[in-house]
């Protein structure tokens, strides 16, 4: 016991002895186990915390969706499936929201009312966690999300106006169009920037505001949230989490083949009895229109068989009046003619009178025959009565007569009259009857039609569909598990080099330390001690270094590390501060892991120079020889080298493992800056190629959609007389989905149709990355932007298949990928639009370059622009830089790291090899000093060694870290961006400038030490 | 050979070397005075312990007095600063140590090529050692040479930069007998030859006869001074 203290304390005395490498050793585990552990536990700590997050929310489990929406019915279904605790039916639409100067599109999602999705569940599914505010508890009231995008910025109080975006009727759907923001929320349903696609506005949805159910108005659900039961407690991202999630999902999948299909009879039934009542109805109504066309033109017809029996009537009436006046002319030309012939006699009778009187008188027997004269006189004055009387008569016969005709000519012209009015009054009603009949034919034609396409719908009804959806279909848990796994990736290759570079220094420390210890270990050896029990100090020095620094590792591993990198992602995902777990067994591994790579170097090397005799091994070790080295052999170069470039040669061709472990070491650290410099550019690379390089224009006017031509005109015009407007582009973008085709992965793009492809190029530039061969867009086929194509497994000559929001897929071919790196794109000609979609495209927005490349510029052309009519929105590109900028500001800090990281690295290794080197060499040096080398020359003298490894330690580091960082950035990668995949030059000069400022660092440390040894130590005893 | 008093080369004049460890205060060499004349061969013996190394040390530039005066070549050593010390010791002197300190990964060429790297007037490396006898060996590494060649080239190294004196610190401790008085007589003829003054430490009084002058040491002082007119050639002596 007493012997052990005494071992124990040389041990701790030999750790004071040799601090500096003692703490190398601790600092190098400490550095590997920190990285590994960091990096390794980031990945268990972000997916505790959303686990956690979505947990406490209570984060649907399946979302169900179906083209036709939920019943009640179907939604009592649900409740009925084992193992679904919970229910809640929703409700969305969306709808464009002006925000600022430009129009977004808003998700206006149910939340539960009040009284509880389900009677008997405890809580709601998808609960908002409410940053400020309240949620809503009346209509009109809604909560929207924390700032997702920059520009969406609503405080508690801020009033939304909803409109449709397609001209549609809002009221139809939603009670409301005006929401006043009560709260501000987090919803595990959107954890990551990605809000989906939407056929409204710019067919982007920018952010979602949550309303109260009872708003909506639609008479079936646009779907249903459902908790499972989870009675292991199975973790979000856990293998049991899924396995319990696959054993719900295929009951909700029976569910759905047994409902749908109902619902499809249903729908199907539902219309057809629809259909036979329009159908019943239609022919009601063409009966009825019938009877009454029938029943007028029976009253027009009465109405003529009278008029033409009037005008037959009046035709005998006339006629027989016409002979009735003739034959009463005739009588009275009789009686004319009687009353002629007895005036005639008359007048001859009175003539003879007359001249018998006249003859009587001159012959004078008038007296005489005066009694007869007499007579006979009164005899023909009654004659001349008689015939006076008789024209009288006539005459008054001749005036009836005429006042007859005259009487029965006005009473005919009266009946005529009549009956002329009756026929134009039925011509009317003839013409009347023949436009209703028209009308009515056309109207019953048109129902029948109407009643035939029915019919016709009748025979393709939506066949009911249901999608039930996991988890593993919401982008931002997706998103956000992959994030944490990417960085599983990156934890395979970092502690790799940390541990071999800690290998090789602890062999080093050891290897030196057992080296000056061969005397006493040969004195022990002499006394009878056993192997192991000499080997136990340097062991126990190994361990007390091992177990600190794995234990100062392990602390900085899971404290520090995971905070920094989770920074990084904070900025691209919504989710609560992160959560550290301490993994108990991990922990122990790690620290095993460490202490067992330190100890076993410390045994191994021990053990190969125990293996001598105690004799062998208290004599001093026979120097390594000098051999002649390669480089000698080339004799030219060796005979222009100076005298101590070769000495520098030989040396570090001597020490072999020093060489290698310098090499290692140096050239990680030079990696490690350039992984991070690398990343830096990578970031870097995305603003400055997309829009210094790619995106050329400096705006995007967007118009409204059916924006009619006038307001296409005033916009156009509008923009070119802004002041700055130098030239523009029209073109339709719209949302496509693209695949390969074969059930592969799709992918969420924007298809791209520039109205002159032809003079696209100072917009757009289209080329390959590698070979900067610009691409033309031809009719044959579309082009893509490269990680589009990489994602969907898609090159040049491919077919793909490009699906709209609608559901309508197009297939073309692939003539070209090219260089993009945020967002995905589709190009393709109008005219290949036109074949395939079968319509010319509609120009829905205009890319604008202006003369002057300036913020300002850009500003002022959005302001001047913005009011005129039919534009949705002026997006800028200044804008997109800065809020890309933003963002990914966050990955710096992870760049930080790397750097620290690094420069620690080589510190250790050119500390420790310096260190080793200069112990090692202590008698060269001392003689070298007693020879008369000044200072600066001995230092130059070890040193040179140094800057020779640290150069090639950088070359191997620039040679191995560009790869390297390749792997890192297209394991960081996220799905919407493309990070560059050029290191700048520059960053390969700073990376190479850091390490050797790291190296000068250690050097100027270590002149000091050079300058303390003492000559005396040259007339010393070998070691 | 030349028997014509020598103007004094060394001179010690009441040197003290105190070291400080701790507390204690070790006084290795206490008050020594000697001379050595120019071109001479002076042995430094004593028992270990006795300061010899001390006095080496001091003469060789490698270490400050404490106190006294100390010159070479009527150039006092004693107050010289650490630059000045190591122009002194590239410029005037010698080294040559008991285990050869040659540096291994150097041929045998290279290892005298170190030192005349540093001496401007330096003689040619390849000559010198031709006239070690190692004129076959030059391409050899010291792992490659016996102890005897091997200190061959470390006398080579020191006589290359062509020194005022050349200092030797038991340079046949760790060779045999027929070695050492190889080397031994590559060391007087050298001084006889080039007329370097050569200081021999050794604690084998046996050789005594062959330096011209015999220092002998003991704790910390000069005990004793002997010139010996009559130096003996090495093959002379046997012990």
């Amino acid at each position: 016991m007493v012997r052990a203290r005494a071992f124990r304390r040389d041990a701790f005395r030999e750790i004071r002895r040799t601090l500096p490498r003692f703490i190398a050793i601790v600092a190098i585990v400490a550095l590997g186990t920190a990285f590994f552990v960091g990096i390794k536990t980031t990945n268990p700590d972000m997916k505790a915390t959303a686990a956690n997050y979505f947990a406490e929310t209570g984060f649907y489990d399946f979302r169900l969706l179906s083209n036709v929406g939920f019943t009640e019915a179907d939604v009592e279904a649900l409740r009925g499936v084992e193992g679904v605790t919970g229910v809640q039916p929703a409700d969305s639409l969306d709808a464009v929201v002006r925000v600022g100067s430009s129009e977004k599109v808003f998700r206006v999602e149910s939340l539960p009312d009040a009284d509880g999705p389900m009677p008997g569940t405890a809580a709601s599914i998808d609960r908002p966690h409410v940053v400020a505010g309240r949620l809503p508890t009346a209509s009109g009231e809604c909560v929207v999300e924390r700032n997702t995008l920059a520009d969406i910025d609503y405080a508690v109080g801020d009033r939304i106006h909803l409109t449709s975006g397609d001209g549609s009727d809002l009221a139809a759907k939603i009670a409301t169009a005006d929401y006043t923001v009560v709260g501000i929320v987090e919803t595990p349903e959107y954890v990551s920037k990605d809000r989906g696609t939407t056929t409204i506005g710019n067919g982007v949805v920018s952010s979602f505001v949550l309303v109260p159910l009872s708003d909506f108005r639609q008479t079936v659900y646009s779907g249903v949230y459902v908790a499972m039961a989870n009675p292991t407690g199975a973790r979000a991202y856990s293998a049991a989490y899924d396995d319990l999630s696959a054993v719900v999902k295929v009951r909700l999948d029976a569910l759905s083949a047994e409902q749908a299909p109902r619902r499809t009879l249903q729908i199907l039934s539902d219309a057809w009895d629809a259909w036979r009542a329009a159908s019943a109805e239609y022919d009601r109504s063409a009966y009825d229109a019938r009877q009454q066309m029938s029943d007028a033109w029976a009253k027009i017809a009465d109405g003529q068989a009278k008029v033409d029996d009037g005008r037959a009537q009046l035709a005998a009436a006339e006629k027989s009046a016409a002979a009735r006046f003739a034959s009463a002319g005739k009588d009275l030309a009789a009686g004319r003619a009687a009353w002629q012939s007895s005036e005639t006699s008359y007048e001859a009778n009175r003539a003879a009178f007359d001249a018998a009187v006249a003859q009587a008188k001159q012959l004078g027997d008038y007296d005489a025959q005066k009694p007869a004269f007499d007579a006979r006189q009164a005899q023909l004055d009654a004659a001349q009565a008689q015939l006076a009387a008789g024209k009288a008569a006539l005459d008054a016969q001749v005036a009836t007569l005429a006042k007859s005709k005259r009487d029965a000519a006005a009473a005919f012209a009266a009946t005529k009259a009549t009956l002329d009015a009756s026929q134009s009054d039925l011509d009317q009603g003839k013409k009347d009857y023949a436009t209703q009949k028209a009308d009515a034919d056309q109207k019953l034609a048109d129902g029948y039609a109407t009643l035939m396409d029915g019919r016709a719908k009748l025979d393709d009804l939506p066949t009911a569909t249901w999608y039930v959806l996991d988890r593993s279909t919401n982008v931002g848990y997706v998103d956000y598990g992959a994030a944490a796994d990417r960085l599983d990736a990156i934890a395979r290759v970092f502690p790799v080099l940390f541990v071999l570079v800690a290998m090789l220094i602890c062999f080093a420390s050891m290897s030196r330390m057992v080296e000056e210890q061969r005397t006493y270990m040969g004195t022990l050896k002499s006394l009878g001690y056993s192997r192991l029990r000499i080997a136990s100090k340097f062991l126990l020095y190994a361990f007390s270094a091992s177990v600190l620094g794995a234990a100062a590792g392990l602390y900085f591993g899971f404290e520090f590390f995971p905070p920094t990198i989770y920074h990084a992602y904070s900025a691209l995902y919504t989710i609560p501060n992160l959560v550290l777990l301490f993994d108990g067994p991990f922990a122990a591994a790690a620290l095993a892991a460490g202490v067992a790579v330190t100890c076993g170097a410390a045994l191994l090397v021990a053990f190969e120079e125990l293996a001598s005799t105690a004799a062998t091994l208290m004599r001093p070790r026979a120097p390594k020889p000098g051999r002649v080295i390669l480089l000698e052999r080339i004799r030219p170069l060796w005979r222009r080298m100076s005298f101590t470039w070769k000495v520098t040669a030989r040396n570090i061709l001597r020490y072999r493992a020093r060489f290698l472990m310098t090499v290692v070491g140096v050239g990680g650290c030079t990696a490690l800056l350039l992984v991070g410099f690398g990343l830096r550019d990578a970031v870097k690379t995305i603003v400055d190629e997309q829009y210094g390089s790619l995106f050329l224009y400096q705006a995007t006017v967007t118009l409204q959609d059916g924006a009619t031509d006038a307001q296409r005109a005033a916009v156009k015009t509008a923009v070119e007389a802004e002041t700055h407007y130098a030239a523009s582009l029209d073109r339709r973008i719209e949302s496509v989905t693209v695949s390969a085709g074969d059930g592969g992965v799709s992918m969420d793009a924007s298809l791209l149709v520039p109205a002159d492809p032809a003079g696209m190029a100072p917009f757009i530039v289209l080329r390959d990355r590698v070979t900067q061969a610009s691409i033309v867009l031809g009719d044959e086929g579309v082009v893509l932007t490269e990680k589009l194509a990489g994602r969907v497994g898609l090159k040049a000559g491919d077919a793909v298949t490009l699906t709209d929001a609608d559901g309508k897929s197009v297939r073309t071919k692939v003539t070209a990928v090219t260089e993009n790196y945020l967002r995905h794109f589709v190009y393709m000609t109008p005219s290949l639009y036109a074949r395939l979609y079968g319509s010319a495209p509609v120009d829905n927005s205009i890319l604008v370059d202006l003369t002057v490349r300036s913020a300002e510029a850009q500003q002022t052309f959005s302001k001047t622009v913005v009011t005129t009519g039919g534009i949705s929105s002026v997006v800028l590109t200044s804008d997109n830089v800065s809020k890309f900028d933003d963002s990914m500001k966050s990955i710096y800090s992870i760049v930080l790291v790397l750097i620290f990281s690094a420069g620690l690295l080589s510190f250790i290794v050119l500390y420790t090899l310096t260190d080793i080197n200069i112990t090692e060499r202590t008698r060269e040096i001392a003689t070298i000093k007693v020879l008369g080398f000044f200072d600066r020359e001995v230092a130059s003298y070890i040193f040179r060694e140094n800057l020779v490894l640290t150069l090639a330690g950088v070359a191997a580091g620039l040679l191995a870290g560009s790869p390297l960082s390749h792997y890192v950035i297209g394991s960081a990668e996220v799905d919407l961006v493309m990070f560059g995949r050029r290191i700048l030059p520059a960053s390969f000069a700073e990376a190479a400038a850091l390490t050797l400022a790291f190296s000068l660092a250690v050097t100027f440390a270590m002149v000091y030490r050079l300058r303390r040894i003492d000559m005396i130590e040259a007339l010393k005893t070998s070691e | 050979m030349d028997r014509e008093p020598r103007p004094d080369f060394i001179v010690l004049q009441d040197v003290h070397k105190t070291y400080r460890v701790g507390e204690q205060e070790i006084r290795a060499v206490d008050g020594v005075d000697f001379t050595v004349g120019r071109g001479e061969f002076a042995i430094v013996a004593g028992a270990s312990g006795a300061g010899k190394t001390t006095v080496l040390n001091l003469i060789g530039g490698m270490d400050h007095v404490t106190s006294g005066c100390l010159s070479v070549d009527d150039r006092v050593v004693s107050g010289l600063d650490a630059r000045r010390l190591t122009e002194y010791r590239r410029n005037d002197i010698g080294f040559v140590f008991q285990y050869y300190n040659l540096v291994p990964n150097l041929t045998a060429l290279e290892n005298v090529e170190l030192a005349t790297e540093i001496r401007r007037e330096h003689l040619d490396p390849k000559t010198t050692l031709e006239q070690v006898g190692l004129g076959d060996r030059l391409q050899n590494f010291p792992a490659q040479l016996s102890g005897g060649e091997q200190q061959r080239v470390a006398i080579a190294r020191a006589l290359a930069k062509n020194p005022k004196l050349l200092l030797c610190d038991e340079p046949t401790g760790a060779l045999d007998y027929q070695t050492g008085k190889q080397i031994l007589t590559l060391l007087q003829d050298t001084c006889r030859r080039t007329g370097t003054t050569v200081v021999v430490i050794t604690h084998n009084l046996a050789i005594a006869p062959m330096a011209d002058r015999v220092i002998r040491m003991k704790s910390g002082r000069a005990e004793s001074v002997t010139e010996n007119p009559a130096a003996k050639s090495v093959q002379e002596i046997e012990w």
